[in-house]
């Protein structure tokens, strides 16, 4: 014969009619029953135990809610009483019972109504759970939590400054120059991405340079690389190799941090007193001249690939930027868009940044530009903007 | 929105007769008053309505700065009244709703033939000899056992669509309403009633109360209801043999007759 065909009786030999007296007294929670009211007509050894009482101090002088601490008494009369009034029954409250030393018990209390039968007239049942490990643990995991948001905290304070830090130092004007910059990276949660923007003087003092990239990718990965290659095109430029040089470096530059190859940018660098430019695209987006009149013309020439392994010989080519002129380097983010082709987009950008209000200055057609032609954006990009002004006369 | 769905007023009984209001008070809803108003159906309009953050009003009105301090609620007590426009109206409040209603009568008491106050206290806490059962501390502990209960309510209390088979009058609804508050709209409220001081308020009355005091009530002790009965003018007082602090849950028979004997012309 199974254990499982042999009488529950034969199984455990003493389990009779007589210990559930014992099962009671002893379960490994506390029971106790109150009346309606609350006063307590039975506690079992389990309980009595846990909070130290005798059964004569506890049965019958006590409510239930006699044992709770102040705040514990008013959630009782105002959330477990009604509760208790209206659905007979309340499960898992997260209560202290005092005990006669005083300390706190931490205990899981449900509670059920019975109703009143022709035996035994209506009262309540209540088991009490020993709650302190799992309170312990709580404890743990809040203070955990705390650690997690402080360290959490850190990180994005760093990360921001970190950040910032990748952008910063450009300038914003100088002799017969202003410079306004625009930037939208593709995540709400950095500040930037794997595009960049950055305006600074060769050592001539009188040339002023500018660059707009792109790296592949997004997020943190992308931006840290871009950070790089800025900072390498800054020191290689400032020397006044010019626009193929500066490149042709960055492909050697590249060669040993993978993160920034296959970037694009243009470049381009302005004899403020002439207006005469040098500029160089490396398979980015042609930089935009816009005359006094509000003619707009790409500058298509001096195209070369993206930076890369392959070192080889780069155009440069030449321009005019006139006085009262201006000159707008982007990143594909700002125009491009899945459903049109690229023509339309570069069509679309020359028409806003040439159909302005008349004596509309630099920042206004910053903003402008960003607000028209993000109106339709169908996927989240870096954006990145840069517009050079050359002033009048 | 209007006040009806902002405060979930619902209206039942006698239309044309005297309404009733009744507000709940701190920790559940105008479920509260289940097994009360209905014995007024027959001669009143009664009108029950939820605090707003409580029960099914609407939690977008819930403004931390309006219902910083009780003025807030007594003003949404008065918008009701107005909105019912329907003559002076009996207000029957229990535990801090009573001190709503005794602010909102001191503001408008044209709006109110008699209030009836349930287990209320002008003063919770205990203050150069004045005895209103809590400490500071106290209060502190409520707010604790209400965050340690939080997710206990939420995932114990709202799926769970339970008969009464006890008390089928009750229906199966409750229990996804009932007591169920955004633990930051319960926590301030706890502090608004529990830290409040309406002891000011009560010489200013003018409307005619009833003081409804249980003999054994853990809450608002039997010093509390005399202290309000003594500084209210023209109050009564009825004690009921009763436990706890929600006659109205526990002894419904005994409140819904002693309302009626102080109504009774």
């Amino acid at each position: 014969m199974t254990e499982a065909e042999r009488p529950p009786q034969e199984l455990l030999p003493g389990l009779g009619p007589e210990s559930v007296e014992d099962l009671y007294d002893r379960a490994p929670c506390g029971y106790l029953v109150s009346l309606p009211n609350g006063t307590i007509v039975r506690a079992n050894r389990t309980f009595l135990d846990w909070v130290g009482l005798d059964a004569d101090a506890l049965v019958g002088p006590t409510r239930f809610v006699d044992l709770l601490g102040g705040g514990g008494r008013i959630f009782h009369e105002t959330h477990v009483a009604p509760l208790l009034a209206l659905q007979g029954t309340v499960r898992e409250l997260d209560l202290d019972i005092v005990r006669a030393d005083g300390t706190a018990f931490p205990a899981l209390v449900s509670i059920v109504r019975m109703e009143g039968t022709d035996e035994v007239a209506a009262h309540h049942r209540i088991t009490v759970f020993d709650a302190s490990q799992r309170h312990q643990y709580e404890a743990e995991l809040r203070r955990a939590r705390a650690t997690a948001e402080a360290s959490e905290e850190q990180v994005r304070a760093v990360a921001t400054t970190l950040q910032r830090s990748l952008l910063s130092g450009g300038i914003t004007s100088g002799a017969g120059f202003h410079i306004e910059t625009r930037y939208r990276p593709a995540y709400d949660t950095l500040e930037i991405g794997g595009d960049w923007h950055d305006a600074f003087f060769l050592k001539d003092r009188t040339t002023v340079a500018v660059s707009v990239g792109d790296v592949v990718g997004r997020g943190i990965a992308a931006a840290c690389a871009m950070g790089q290659l800025r900072a390498a095109l800054r020191a290689i430029a400032t020397s006044g190799v010019g626009p193929a040089r500066v490149l042709e470096h960055l492909d050697d530059f590249v060669e040993r941090l993978p993160d920034a190859q296959m970037a694009t940018i243009a470049y381009a660098q302005i004899d403020t007193a002439t207006g005469a430019v040098r500029y160089a695209c490396a398979g980015h987006l042609p930089p935009l001249l816009v005359d006094a009149e509000g003619v707009a013309t790409y500058l298509w020439e001096g195209r070369s690939r993206p930076i890369g392994l392959v070192p080889e010989a780069r155009p440069e080519a030449t321009a005019t930027l006139v006085a009262s002129g201006r000159m707008v380097l982007y990143t594909d983010g700002l125009i491009e868009r899945r459903v049109r082709n690229i023509d339309d987009s570069l069509d679309r950008l020359a028409r806003s940044a040439a159909t302005g209000p008349a004596g509309e200055g630099l920042p206004a057609l910053g903003d402008r530009l960003m607000a028209e032609l993000l109106a339709d954006e169908d996927h989240r990009d870096d954006v990145c903007l840069l517009a050079i002004e050359r002033e009048a006369g | 929105m209007g006040v009806a769905e902002r405060n979930n007023v619902i209206t039942r009984g006698r239309s044309g007769a005297q309404p009733m209001v009744f507000a709940h008070g701190f920790g559940c809803d105008q479920s509260m008053w289940r097994l009360v108003a209905p014995a007024f159906e027959a001669t009143h309009l009664t009108v029950t309505y939820d605090h707003v953050g409580f029960g099914d009003s609407d939690l977008s009105a819930y403004d931390p700065v309006r219902y910083g301090s009780l003025q807030g609620y007594a003003d949404d007590l008065i918008e009701v009244c107005e909105s019912l426009d329907a003559g002076p109206v009996v207000f029957v409040g229990h535990s801090v709703a009573a001190m709503i209603g005794v602010r909102a009568a001191i503001a408008r008491p044209e709006l109110f033939d008699r209030l009836v106050l349930v287990g209320p206290s002008p003063r919770y806490i205990d203050e150069d000899g004045y005895v209103g059962g809590f400490s500071a501390a106290d209060i502190d502990g409520l707010l604790e056992s209400l965050d340690r209960n939080y997710l206990g309510w939420s995932s114990a209390m709202a799926p769970v669509i339970m008969g009464n088979p006890d008390r089928p009058e009750l229906g199966e609804e409750l229990t996804n309403s009932f007591c169920r508050t955004d633990p930051r709209i319960a926590s301030q409220f706890a502090r608004v009633t529990f830290l409040s001081d309406s002891r000011a308020d009560l010489a200013k009355l003018r409307v005619p109360a009833l003081v409804l005091q249980c003999s054994d009530d853990a809450i608002a002790p039997l010093a509390v209801g005399r202290y309000t009965h003594e500084h209210l003018a023209g109050s009564e007082l009825v004690v009921l043999e009763a436990t706890g602090h929600c006659p109205n849950l526990s002894a419904p028979e005994a409140t819904t007759a002693a309302i009626a004997s102080y109504l009774a012309p």
